[in-house]
């Protein structure tokens, strides 16, 4: 199939494009950005979860190796901590890229390696003595009393080096646990890993007891649970074996809290026992005693537990480090809650009240002393005031004291800052500041902000003294000049006087300015610019009309035209053509011997003689369109016009000679049709 | 007759082509540009005009808000000075911008705030990935309402020294991808990272984004970019474009005819004697003839 664009025109387009593309070439760019419906997902876990996991692995490990130690399992408690170190290297990093301070992150890191380090020694204590046990017991049946007494030194050197590194995992795992909360992580799970760990190192003597060579005493463990207060519940547990860690059962065990004996137990099949007793009582120590019944073998003493401390009716002081102050100080509150016999009573709540109102609270340290830093607000009542301690125990009981204090007034110094111009449909931005005289910022002091004397909003201070407000502008602000001002108004006798800022003024300016944006005129001007092309096109359009439109000679002839479509009955126009004065052309043409366009000038006469007899042509008609129309309509100038139609067509596309003979006949047609439509005409009412 | 139709199709073609060419480009930050890295979203709803040199502020206002958008040649001393005198007389001037030479008027400017060149990312609060970090402007500030959150795009950090407001941080999960890999690295700190800043000239106030992809046509609907865009400018935005953003021929046109009513009625005239002689050029032809022919 031939292409119907010629090669040439396909080849102008292909250098356009070439063109065209070479002038879409991007400038060299330094920019970075990605299109922001194309970016790849990060696929992150959020920082808090990532430590949460680590730190539960950490509690995990920490609890495998030592139920694996525990079980005397140790590959496995070897594996679990390589794993443990793994999760610590992964923490420390995670920790290390977080924005905290170098000696956090030192703590740590420390904490750990010491958890790392206590749980290698533990493990390497414990191998050891499993070691040692089975020589020492290889010894003692063999008789060998030398290497007996040899191993059993070994063993209790593993014993002591076991308690050891367990007593300091603990401590470490407790400290590295607080190091965590510090810096705001959930210890959850390794809390309960710790509390697991403190259970397993109860538990540890049954596994690795105390060997004491030379002697077939029994031995005896005590442990109590730890935690509690006056009244609560202590559960005693013993574990007792003979000189060879064989369990001794069913045997009756006496437990003493300072030196009085609180109740006997009597040991399972397994050697454990236990007790639960309320204890009274500060600091207590109990121990636990076992006589044999049959007084062959000697008696067993076991340690000695330190039990928590018991209050029974607590004293409260108070005191402060000044007896003045003013607003911006800080009043250092401290004193010590003790109980009668003058113990310390460590973690208990003591709230402060300053003239009634409730201050704070503190929590009382390891010595039983508390302090608490009263700030002296903006809102602080001024004059004398009193500073109370107050405590309350678990039974109930209140306890309070207090301390005088005089605050002096002082003066404030209130700024109000806006921009200078401002649109008119733009939020107003106020900003300012609240000092007070002895240069204090003020916190947490509301400010009132007028706008013309009227209040347009209340904004509060931060920490520095700083305030701000976006306040929507009134449609009724006019342009111009405005003035805002802001108050502080905290009331009577309080400790920071009243303070107004001066006035601000500002200018609002009117609407957006006309045409400073090209936005009306522009419209305007396109909206004219529309107007008049379509004016300039439909004059064109016109004048195109008025001129007429010559059609188009083919040879195809088109069977759409609708043959059917019904003449409209209406009575033709009178003719007011000249038939003479229409041929002069004509004749003008056959004297020139331009036959062919005579011929042509007689079909559009034709049809225009035609046209005036009430055809309806077309420019689109074919000739032979033409006359099938025409001959419908006026039958009587079918056959004249017949001729004229031929005749044209061949002068149109017909080779070789055109004779004038035709012409003169064409003519003659014309004006058989011209005479008979003149009748026809002159018939009509 | 077919073959006229397609010769008329393809010349239809060819003039709406070279027409879009001139009218329309893909360059980075171009207001001509409808794709996602133009600003004509912006540059059409907030009437950005174009600044073609930046050495000629004279025909801003005071007030008004002059838009320094990802530069990608060094401003010299002299524009330098045109715009200092702008800012001293009350103008503000908002310089957005992350890798590009933005850094050669802040310096010049003696500003407070420069922009560190290293790509900044934030590990948690991102959009659909971490080199998109998701930050609040601070509400006190000027430009914020209750919680303007903006949605950045590969963006910078900024450095600030000296009196200047920090109006926008990344959260403490900020941090500088020093590798580029778009990877958490061993050594690479999670902080917060300050992206937004301004400083005080005179009665003006220069305003320093670490990122120009706020107001591209991608990035413009997510978060409050929009809002914190009309926030920022006041008076008129002019858009600097004497340092790498491209404005192409009929854009430029455009502006022209727009912002200049005695082009406009020039434009006018023009066609209207065009018009006026296409109507009447038979009637001139002929007198022309006639005055040629003589009495």
């Amino acid at each position: 199939m031939r292409c119907p664009v010629s090669p040439v025109a396909i080849r102008i387009f292909l250098y356009l494009v070439t063109i065209l593309l070479g002038l879409s070439l991007l400038a060299g760019s330094q920019v970075m950005h990605e299109d922001p419906s194309l970016l790849v997902p990060s696929r992150v876990k959020p920082i808090d979860d990532q430590i949460s996991t680590l730190v539960g692995g950490l509690a995990m490990s920490m609890d495998s190796i030592s139920a694996d130690i525990h079980a005397k399992n140790y590959t496995l408690a070897g594996q679990e901590l390589s794993r443990f170190r793994q999760y610590s290297g992964n923490l420390k990093l995670l920790v290390s890229q977080l924005n905290i301070s170098d000696r956090n992150y030192t703590e740590l890191e420390n904490s750990l390696g010491y958890i790392q380090s206590d749980m290698g020694a533990l493990l390497e204590y414990a191998e050891q003595y499993n070691r040692s046990l089975s020589l020492y017991n290889g010894s003692l049946a063999g008789g060998d009393s030398a290497n007996t007494s040899k191993y059993a030194s070994e063993l209790q050197a593993d014993y002591i080096g076991i308690g050891s590194a367990y007593n300091r995992l603990y401590a470490n795992a407790t400290s590295t646990g607080e190091v965590l909360e510090n810096l705001g992580v959930n210890t959850y799970r390794y809390r309960g890993a710790i509390d697991s760990l403190n259970e397993q190192l109860n538990q540890l003597v049954d596994t690795y007891g105390e060997v004491v060579p030379g002697e077939r005493s029994p031995s005896l463990w005590l442990s109590a649970s730890t935690g509690g207060v006056q009244g609560d519940t202590i559960r005693f547990k013993v574990a007792l074996g003979d000189g060879n860690r064989s369990p001794i059962s069913n045997a009756r065990v006496d437990v003493f809290v300072n030196g009085s004996r609180i109740g006997t137990m009597m040991t399972g099949p397994n050697g454990n026992g236990s007790l639960d007793h309320a204890v009274a009582g500060d600091h207590p120590v109990a121990n636990a005693v076992y006589v044999p019944a049959d007084g062959t073998t000697p008696a067993a003493y076991s340690n000695e537990v330190a039990l928590p401390a018991n209050t029974k009716s607590p004293a409260l002081t108070i005191n402060i480090d000044r007896n003045e102050a003013q607003f911006g100080d800080i009043v250092n509150v401290f004193g010590d809650l003790k109980a009668i016999n003058g113990a310390f009573l460590p973690g208990k709540t003591v709230d402060i009240f300053a003239n009634g109102a409730r201050a704070g609270s503190a929590v009382t340290h390891d010595d039983g002393s508390y302090s608490f830093s009263l700030m002296i607000t903006p809102y602080f009542p001024a004059g004398q005031c009193v500073v109370q301690a107050a405590y309350q125990d678990d039974n109930g009981k209140s306890l309070s004291t207090g301390k005088p204090l005089n605050i002096s007034a002082i003066s404030a110094e209130l700024t109000v800052l806006a921009p200078p111009i401002i649109n008119r449909t733009d939020p107003l931005q106020v900003n300012g500041s609240l000092m007070a005289s002895n240069g204090a910022p003020v916190e947490g002091a509301k400010i009132l902000i007028y706008f013309d004397d009227m209040l347009a909003g209340i904004s509060q201070t931060d920490r520095s003294g700083l305030y701000g407000l976006s306040i929507g502008m009134s449609k009724n602000a006019l342009p111009g000049d405005h003035a805002i001002h802001s108050s502080f108004e905290p009331g009577e006798g309080k400790a920071l006087l009243a303070a107004s800022s001066g006035f601000h003024h500002i200018s609002v300016a009117g609407e957006n300015r006309p045409g400073g944006n090209g936005e009306w005129p522009f419209i305007a001007f396109a909206g004219a610019g529309i107007l008049l092309a379509g004016a300039v096109l439909g004059v064109l359009l016109l004048a195109t009309r008025l001129r007429g439109r010559k059609p188009a000679p083919s040879l195809q002839i088109s069977h759409e035209v609708s043959r059917n479509r019904p003449v409209p009955d209406v009575p033709p126009e009178m003719c007011i053509l000249s038939l003479e004065t229409e041929i002069v052309p004509i004749n003008a043409d056959i004297y020139a011997d331009c036959n062919r366009r005579a011929q042509r000038g007689i079909y559009f006469l034709a049809i225009k003689v035609a046209k005036f007899g009430g055809v309806r042509f077309m420019d689109s008609m074919t000739p032979r369109e033409f006359l099938s129309i025409a001959s419908r309509s006026l039958p009587a100038i079918s056959s004249p016009l017949s001729i004229i139609v031929g005749s044209y067509e061949k002068s149109a596309y017909a080779p070789g000679n055109f004779e004038k003979a035709e012409v003169y006949l064409a003519i003659d047609c014309l004006k058989e049709i011209f005479v008979t439509l003149r009748i026809g005409l002159a018939e009509t009412p | 007759m077919r073959k006229r139709m397609l010769l008329l199709a393809f010349g239809c073609l060819l003039v709406l082509m070279v027409a879009g060419r001139l009218f329309f480009t893909n360059a980075d930050f171009s207001p001509g540009n409808p794709l996602w890295n133009g600003i004509s979203s912006l540059a059409f709803s907030r009437n950005v005009r174009p600044i073609y040199d930046i050495k000629g502020l004279q025909s801003m206002d005071p007030g008004d808000t002059l838009l320094i958008i990802g530069p990608s040649r060094n401003y010299s001393d002299d524009e330098t000075a045109g715009v200092l005198a702008f800012l001293q007389g009350g103008g503000r001037v908002v310089v957005m911008d992350d890798f590009g030479d933005a850094n050669s008027l802040l310096y010049g400017l003696s500003s407070p705030v420069t922009i560190d060149r290293v790509p900044l990312c934030q590990y948690e609060d991102f959009y659909v990935n971490q080199s998109c970090p998701i930050i609040t402007v601070i509400p006190t500030s000027s430009y914020s309402s209750n919680a303007t959150k903006l949605v950045l795009n590969h963006p910078a950090a900024l450095k600030v020294n000296g009196s200047a407001l920090i109006m926008a941080s990344t959260s403490k999960y900020g941090w500088l991808d020093v590798n580029g890999d778009s990877y958490l690295n061993r050594n690479e700190r999670m902080g917060s990272y300050p992206v937004i800043a301004s400083s005080a000239y005179g009665q003006g106030e220069l305003l320093v984004i670490s990122d120009p992809d706020i107001c591209i046509n991608g990035m413009l609907a997510k978060g409050d970019n929009d809002e914190f865009m009309a926030r920022i400018i006041r008076g008129s935005p002019w858009l600097d474009v004497s340092h790498g953003i491209e404005v192409v021929p009929l854009l430029r046109v455009y502006y022209a005819l727009r912002s200049d009513p005695k082009l406009q009625a020039f434009t006018v005239l023009l066609i209207l004697a065009c018009g006026g002689l296409l109507i009447f050029r038979r009637p001139l032809i002929g007198r022309i003839k006639k005055l040629r022919e003589g009495p």
